[in-house]
């Protein structure tokens, strides 16, 4: 035998090495990237948002926002004080409702109801709401995120489970109220 | 001493490593080098190590539970011993991280030293830059509290942004629904074990260019960093002249009867020195300590011949001074 052929054995083998080394590899990366992808797969079934009872109706008296607190759907025992997600609620007439996320539509930072001026302002970045939720000023591109919600045996029911956040919000009601969208 | 020799020669029989450590400690940089504007990189390098070992010190203690993580801060903060220190210090060499890190990026600017060849030691360079304030973004994530929450909440707001993954990315960002324990979780894997991995990588990737291609020259009026030119002179210039002194010893050895003396000075003061409490605050021992120190930093910087005199006193010997002169 000559010494191209011997090389061009060992060119094989070689080959044939990193296949199986490859076709390990995937096969292991398939446990893998499923794991790391669980919070992914679990959202796209829909399995994070559920149906939460936010109290009796009457804390919420008529003509007022006030703040409510929920106990997350999908929690974990070592979750602490971050499993109880607030959100405010405003009774507009006794008949309808408005559920407005904490979160602040710009980048989410805590929106604080201040009934003086009737506007949701957000502490960071100046971000400025009505009372419908609708954007009143700053650097919110659109309104606050509201809850879908249900009257039911005298209670108040909302649809949440998931931070609302400005590109995952399409569950959410969205505010066309209020002032042309801006750019 | 023999000992040591001994037992240090087997194990370099062995390793092989003691011939490539000497050359790259005592490899000849230029002249103009041994100055405090090349002192970033290193300086960074040591905040790093710093930092490993305060990191390595707060995790005895720290809990990367969302419920828990607060109350053991403040147990680290009231109940152990010096436990508010080693946390200060990992939150101030934090800050001072990111501040020396962009300082040594300004230096590398002004000196033009991302130029050819060392294109590549300036991009990975950007990388450590990226993951050093990765680092700093998970680390004060760590603490839980109201800040790390809401800066959670913009982070996720900010990921939601991206066209089409954004939802996904957020999902996978927080290991959840919402900000909560499994959110914590993965930031305490990305801070003690991804990010620090690569940053590892990166400076030793970092380090081995600097050591293989060499410090950049003393930039100079005129002098036009062309890549086809000096591709040539970089060549012919590295192994002989224009490049002298070797850094090491100039460091370690030059500076040591300076460094030595600087040293006795503190003993004199230090924890088992001979303080004298009995007759209030003793000048006639800072005095000279204070002095010392503001002259050997001017004894240690750059290469001015005007600067002769304060060497000598800052040393308190000639020849020292005489040998840094000769060369």
């Amino acid at each position: 035998m000559t010494l191209p052929d011997v090389l061009k054995r060992r060119d094989f083998l070689m080959k044939l090495g990193l296949l199986f080394n490859g076709i390990v590899a995937a096969i292991l990366a398939v446990p893998i990237v499923r794991y790391i992808m669980s919070p992914v797969a679990h959202a796209r079934k829909g399995q994070y948002d559920s149906w939460l009872s936010l109290g009796k109706l009457e804390q919420f008296p008529a003509g007022q926002t006030r703040l409510a607190v929920y106990r997350n759907p999908v929690v974990s025992p070592w979750d602490g004080d971050t499993a109880d997600i607030p959100c405010w609620v405003r009774n507009v007439d006794g008949q309808k409702f408005q559920v407005f996320a904490i979160n602040c539509a710009h980048l989410g930072c805590p929106v604080r109801w201040f009934p003086q001026s009737s506007l949701f302002m957000c502490p960071c970045h100046g971000g400025v709401y009505y009372q419908d939720g609708s954007r009143a000023s700053g650097p919110p591109e659109r309104g606050l995120f509201q809850y879908h919600h249900r009257l039911e045996r005298g209670e108040l029911f909302i649809k949440a489970g998931e931070v609302p956040t400005p590109g995952s919000a399409a569950n959410l009601i969205s505010i066309t109220s209020g002032l042309p969208p801006c750019v | 001493m023999r000992l040591i020799k001994i037992i240090g020669g087997w194990l370099d029989d062995r390793l092989q490593v003691g011939a490539t450590l000497r050359e790259t400690a005592e490899h000849p940089v230029p002249r103009e080098t041994a100055s405090w504007f090349y002192v970033f990189g290193s300086a960074a390098f040591v905040v790093f190590i710093l930092q490993i070992v305060t990191g390595i010190m707060l995790a005895l203690i720290y809990v990367p539970s969302a419920g828990e993580a607060w109350n053991s801060l403040q147990t680290l903060n009231h109940s152990v011993a010096l436990g508010w220190f080693i946390r200060a210090l990992h939150g101030w060499g934090s800050e001072f991280m990111i501040a020396i890190v962009l300082i040594h990026m300004v230096q590398v600017i002004l000196f033009g030293a991302y130029k050819y060849p060392r294109e590549l030691t300036w991009m990975v360079g950007v990388l450590l830059l990226l993951v050093t304030l990765g680092m700093a973004f998970t680390g004060q994530v760590l603490r839980f509290d109201q800040d790390a929450y809401w800066g959670l909440g913009i982070g996720a707001s900010i990921a939601s942004r991206v066209p089409v993954l954004g939802p996904q990315i957020v999902n996978l960002m927080l290991g959840g629904p919402i900000i909560a324990g499994a959110t914590l979780s993965r930031f305490f894997a990305l801070h003690v074990f991804v990010i620090p991995g690569l940053l590892i990588a990166f400076v030793a990737v970092h380090l081995l260019m600097v050591i293989k291609l060499g410090i950049n020259e003393w930039p100079m009026p005129g002098r036009v960093i062309r890549k086809r030119a000096d591709k040539k002179r970089w060549h012919t210039v590295r192994p002989v002249g224009g490049l002298e002194r070797p850094f090491f010893r100039r460091f370690h050895f030059a500076r040591g009867r300076r460094l030595r003396s600087l040293l006795r000075s503190f003993w004199s003061v230090g924890p088992s020195g001979s303080h004298d409490h009995s007759d209030g605050p003793s000048a006639g021992l800072f005095l000279p300590v204070a002095v010392r120190c503001a002259f050997a930093l001017a004894a240690l910087d750059g290469d001015s011949s005007a600067a002769g005199w304060p060497r000598r006193w800052a040393s308190g010997s000639f020849p020292s001074s005489f040998y840094f002169r000769r060369r």
